[in-house]
């Protein structure tokens, strides 16, 4: 049985107006003792579950003490869901201790996987969407919400390429995936963009066949390009600041479907913590103009003649 | 057609495989090409994968990544990947054998101290992660020191890591772990060094010990009580007054007691 988390991230309505999107960042080592000194306002704090699995140390202190302050999210990089190889029972039963531990609001992996035959490569690699992966995936999400004892979220891959036997599109498969488990969908919009780009498909296109009702928590970051002899790959490099089109991506997303839970994510010579709250702040005010438009749009149609 | 596992397994040795190796192409084939070629993106994840590894090993090793050098290190580093293929999800513990490594790579054998920097470099990251314990208060100590007492319950603190090496190790590694970068080659003092590695709190401490007081924390780290520990301590350093040393380092909270741990 799958069970909801009890409290999701949910920002408290300031005032009259629409609801305003929660909006936290990516927790680095480098900003544990900054947080904890002037307590920035941000919703929840995102970190790689993987960092965490250790017995105890600085980690856990500082953890132990930001729990106390803000609503955390359970990020995980090596499940291998996507793996034709059973799952580890010792990597699920280490994500279910720490789980259980802070309760977290949000838990998450990936649509990918990271591991073969006992190597692991630590990166998300791509699957080909055939129904084979789908009864892999859904096997192993499903496994994972049976340990953990509740519902999972799934985040859409930045792909370099693509598989010639692919028998579904990308889309198609991620709602699959949350019909036959129902799991639901971290959409990073960052990785749509990477990927649509890179495949030459339309971001537009890929975000109208997601209902809103599928998407739990939204991940924003930067990338990177690289050019090549015969053309340009965008590379998930979590490095920089959330470029123009992922920004536009994201108010548009935000006004089909309302505020979601949104992570700025920058893994990559991490910046100051002025940086983020600064992409933070900007992430704030891009959903509440998206919001304030549709909610304009939609009293002058109640009112036209 | 490949299936996923024959698919995921032709991947996984051409990640893993060393610089400049071709992929297969059964691999290339199963890709499709829009402008850039098969090869050319699966190398982009290749590049991906030694990256992350690569930046694993220098963040566990700041010290050695200094004195060797970004070049030097990164072949290194590329030569222990393919000694060590990852085998965890967990990248806290992908350097542990670096270490082991080092000492037995020929071309870093004209420092013949990076091996042990690497060595303090390792015991500091197992006791900054290791499980947490509640120290030993230094009144509570002195009783262990007398035969009568037989509460066989004194610990080292769980973050103690003891080493000992022939180079002026932990000066070597101070010196390059600061920040301020000291330009050019120094001398550095001293010659062999007793270490005691420990995180009673939320830092971990590097502290110079002597032989005798190594000898010591040794004996108790194998179970012996505190007297007979003393009495190897005395053998290894007749000259010191090793008491006072120990009662110092109960002082340090480098002791708890079995069931303190949290």
């Amino acid at each position: 049985m799958v069970v909801r988390p009890k409290s999701a991230v949910r920002r408290p309505s300031a005032g009259f107006g629409p609801v305003p999107a929660a909006v936290g960042i990516g927790l680095k080592p480098a900003h544990y003792r900054a947080l904890l000194r002037d307590r920035p306002p941000l919703d929840f704090l995102e970190l790689h579950i993987e960092n965490y699995m250790c017995a105890g140390g600085p980690p856990h202190r500082y953890l132990a003490e930001l729990a106390e302050i803000y609503p955390l999210s359970f990020h995980g990089v090596g499940l291998s869901l996507g793996g034709a190889d059973p799952l580890s029972h010792g990597h699920l039963a280490r994500w279910r201790q720490l789980v259980d531990r802070y309760k977290p609001a949000l838990v998450s992996e990936h649509v990918a996987w990271s591991s073969h035959a006992g190597h692991t490569l630590h990166d998300l690699l791509p699957i080909p969407y055939t129904e084979e992966s789908l009864s892999i995936l859904c096997a192993h999400v499903e496994q994972m919400q049976n340990v953990l004892g509740r519902q999972v979220l799934i985040e859409n891959p930045s792909r370099y390429l693509e598989f010639n036997d692919s028998t579904m599109a990308e889309v198609e498969f991620l709602v699959e995936v949350t019909a036959r488990t129902g799991c639901r969908l971290l959409l990073d919009l960052n990785n749509v963009f990477v990927s649509t780009c890179n495949q030459c498909e339309d971001a537009g296109i890929y975000l109208s066949g997601i209902s809103g009702h599928l998407v739990e928590q939204i991940h924003l970051a930067g990338h990177s390009i690289n050019s090549f002899e015969t053309g340009q790959i965008r590379i998930d490099d979590h490095g920089h600041n959330v470029s123009d089109p992922v920004w536009q991506l994201y108010s548009d997303t935000v006004a089909r479907i309302g505020p979601r839970p949104t992570l700025i994510e920058w893994d990559t010579d991490v910046p100051a913590l002025e940086v983020l709250l600064a992409e933070v702040e900007r992430a704030r005010e891009i959903a509440a103009a998206a919001l304030a438009d549709v909610s304009t749009r939609s009293s002058r149609n109640a009112h036209a003649p | 057609m490949l299936t996923l596992p024959d698919l995921q397994r032709s991947i996984t040795d051409f990640l893993l495989s060393s610089p400049g190796t071709r992929a297969d192409p059964v691999l290339c084939a199963a890709i499709r090409e829009q402008g850039v070629p098969a090869a050319t993106l699966l190398a982009i994840y290749k590049n991906n994968v030694y990256t992350q590894l690569v930046g694993a090993l220098r963040d566990s090793y700041p010290a050695v990544h200094r004195l060797t050098g970004e070049e030097f290190f990164r072949f290194a580093a590329t030569e222990y990947m393919h000694a060590y293929r990852p085998r965890s999800p967990m990248l806290l513990g992908y350097g542990k054998n670096f270490p082991g490594f080092l000492k037995g790579f020929d071309p870093a054998s004209s420092v013949p101290y990076l091996p042990d920097v690497a060595r303090l470099e390792q015991l500091y990251l197992e006791s900054y992660h290791a499980a947490e314990a509640i120290p030993l208060p230094k009144a509570a100590f002195p009783p262990y020191l007398s035969e009568s007492f037989t509460q066989p319950d004194l610990r080292l603190h769980p973050s103690a890591r003891l080493m000992a090496s022939p180079y002026p190790v932990s000066r070597i590694w101070e010196v390059n772990v600061q920040s301020s970068a000291i330009e050019g080659k120094q001398r550095i003092p001293g010659g062999a060094e007793y270490l005691l590695i420990v995180r009673p709190r939320a830092t971990v401490e590097v502290r110079r010990i002597s032989r005798g007081a190594h000898a010591v924390l040794t004996a108790i780290a194998r179970g012996f009580s505190v007297p007979e520990a003393l009495a190897t301590g005395i053998e290894s350093e007749p000259e010191v007054d090793l008491v006072t040393h120990l009662l110092s380092l109960a002082e340090g909270e480098t002791f708890t007691r079995e069931g303190e741990y949290q």
